[in-house]
């Protein structure tokens, strides 16, 4: 208010405040265009993720992934989720076929060999919240007080063999918080500028590559998980995905002072800790 | 003053959120375990902090985040005994529930779990005894061990037939007698973060899961 006041006058009318003021409204829409969205990882997504997408874990694995259109998700939607997942477990060495009910994708060819294992993603939408109120204050305020949009969803995953015995289920739950407005968007600017970290920072598409990161490891540790449980439980029956690539990137180096571990054999490696991450994973 | 006042109501409006923002870190986000619940729930749980729904209804369908600490911090330990031992509640009762169910109640169970870490393996193995005693078994702290001779042999085999094959020398050396029956837990790849179950009853070996 002070700025127009000593821009415009008091008296002054308001047609001829305009070619002042325009400067300052162009700044003004130009900041206000900044956006600034968190990623949350609520439920399983932030669990830390063992295995390495970057590697081969999945040598040979036939794998069926079923994205089965919702309320929340439409068929288009659902068609790009599974083209997502499937260059992920391509990438993993899995020979992949889609199945996405109400899309262009062509079915799966019922005379080729059955899969070994069969993922089904659905997603639910938990809450959505977008205040009308919000929006106005945030526009009374000339956009220092921001709008909030948030949505918070669940991609729930179930897997099973071929015969639908069930391997392993879960519900990935992840909440996106969008601030709209200049005083939240130049308060977080400049901390990123000035107070903190590369991966702490909050401006820019980091939150894509986050949760990116978080699905794509969980979606390859529940299926890694589903794989060894249906071996244990057919007796081992198709050899270990025993990749020696994966199972050196996932271990660390060897303590010659540590403990050895007792008995029984099925250590063929030394105690993990969590292998780095894929750097660019595929953006979903 | 004008200007601050919007500031102040920002910064108290994102102290209450536990998303990344102002003033919470992303590190500080990411160890948090969140659940969305409805308002009644939550009202339930936290009659104080969280008012009671409206006896005539309400137009906007309110609901509330609840969240807890994690009790380590991000980095204090390795990723999969994080993740081994954070549900370790959940999945030492599933295999304990799975071998409940298969064994007869005059059995003496004796537990042993191959893990990598030792310390992490004491914690399954204390935790599936404990949750056994409760289900009313009778439970042995003895851990049944082999000859080195035969351990040595077993590390050598796939665990396909080493398991099967320890369970037969537990009853044919007599370290297990008939009515113990033994509990072994155990992770069999470096990438695995959920734990196999079998259980070794008379000379037998039975996966679980």
């Amino acid at each position: 208010m002070r700025a127009q006041t000593l821009l415009c006058g008091d008296v002054a009318p308001m047609a001829r405040c305009i070619p002042t003021r325009l400067p300052l409204l162009l700044v003004l829409a130009f900041c206000a265009t900044g956006c600034v969205t968190v990623y949350q990882p609520l439920v399983s997504l932030q669990r830390p993720a063992v295995i390495n997408p970057d590697h081969n874990n999945f040598e040979g694995l036939k794998l069926l992934l079923k994205c089965l259109p919702t309320d929340y998700t439409d068929s288009g939607d659902s068609e790009i989720l599974c083209q997502n997942l499937r260059t992920l477990f391509d990438n993993q060495g899995a020979q992949v076929e889609l199945e996405v009910p109400d899309s262009d994708v062509p079915k799966p060819d019922e005379e080729a060999a059955k899969p070994d294992l069969i993922v089904e993603l659905t997603s639910r939408q938990l809450h959505s919240e977008n205040s009308a109120l919000q929006w106005a204050l945030c526009y009374a305020s000339f956009t220092l007080i921001p709008a909030v949009t948030e949505a918070t969803f669940a991609q729930d995953v179930i897997l099973r063999d071929t015969d639908g015995f069930l391997l392993g289920q879960d519900s990935l739950q992840g909440r996106f918080v969008r601030y709209f407005g200049l005083g939240y968007w130049a308060i977080n600017g400049l901390m990123d500028l000035i107070v903190r970290d590369k991966s702490e920072q909050l401006t820019g598409s980091a939150q894509k590559e986050e949760f990116s990161r978080d699905f794509y490891g969980q979606l390859s540790q529940l299926v890694f998980h589903a794989r060894m449980k249906q071996l244990v439980l057919r007796n081992f029956d198709a050899p270990m995905p025993n990749s020696a690539e994966a199972v050196k990137a996932a271990a660390p180096k060897e303590d010659p002072n540590a403990p050895m571990v007792p008995l029984l054999p099925g250590f063929p490696f030394p105690p993990p800790t969590a292998p780095p991450l894929p750097k660019n994973p595929a953006k979903l | 003053m004008k200007a601050a006042a919007p500031i102040a109501l920002l910064l108290a409006a994102c102290a209450y959120d536990p998303a990344p923002g102002i003033t919470m870190s992303k590190a500080a986000s990411r160890n948090l375990e969140c659940n969305r619940i409805s308002q009644a729930e939550a009202h339930q749980r936290y009659p104080g902090r969280v008012p009671d729904l409206p006896p005539r209804g309400s137009y906007s369908n309110i609901d509330a985040l609840v969240c807890s600490t994690k009790i380590s911090q991000p980095g204090d330990r390795p990723a999969r005994d994080d993740v081994v031992l954070t549900s370790m509640r959940e999945s030492v009762g599933e295999i304990t529930r799975l071998a409940n169910a298969l064994v007869p109640r005059t059995a003496v169970w004796h537990v042993d779990t191959f893990y990598p870490e030792q310390l992490v393996a004491q914690k399954l193995s204390v935790a599936a005894r404990t949750d056994l005693a409760e289900r009313g078994h009778k439970v042995s702290d003895r851990v049944p061990v082999l000859a080195p001779g035969d351990i040595a042999v077993l590390a050598r085999l796939e665990p396909k037939k080493a398991y099967p094959l320890a369970c037969a020398r537990y009853f044919k050396e007599k370290v297990l007698t008939d009515p113990d029956a033994f509990l072994g837990m155990m992770i069999m790849d470096a990438r695995e973060t959920d734990l196999h179950a079998g259980i070794c009853v008379r000379g037998e070996w039975k996966w679980l899961k």
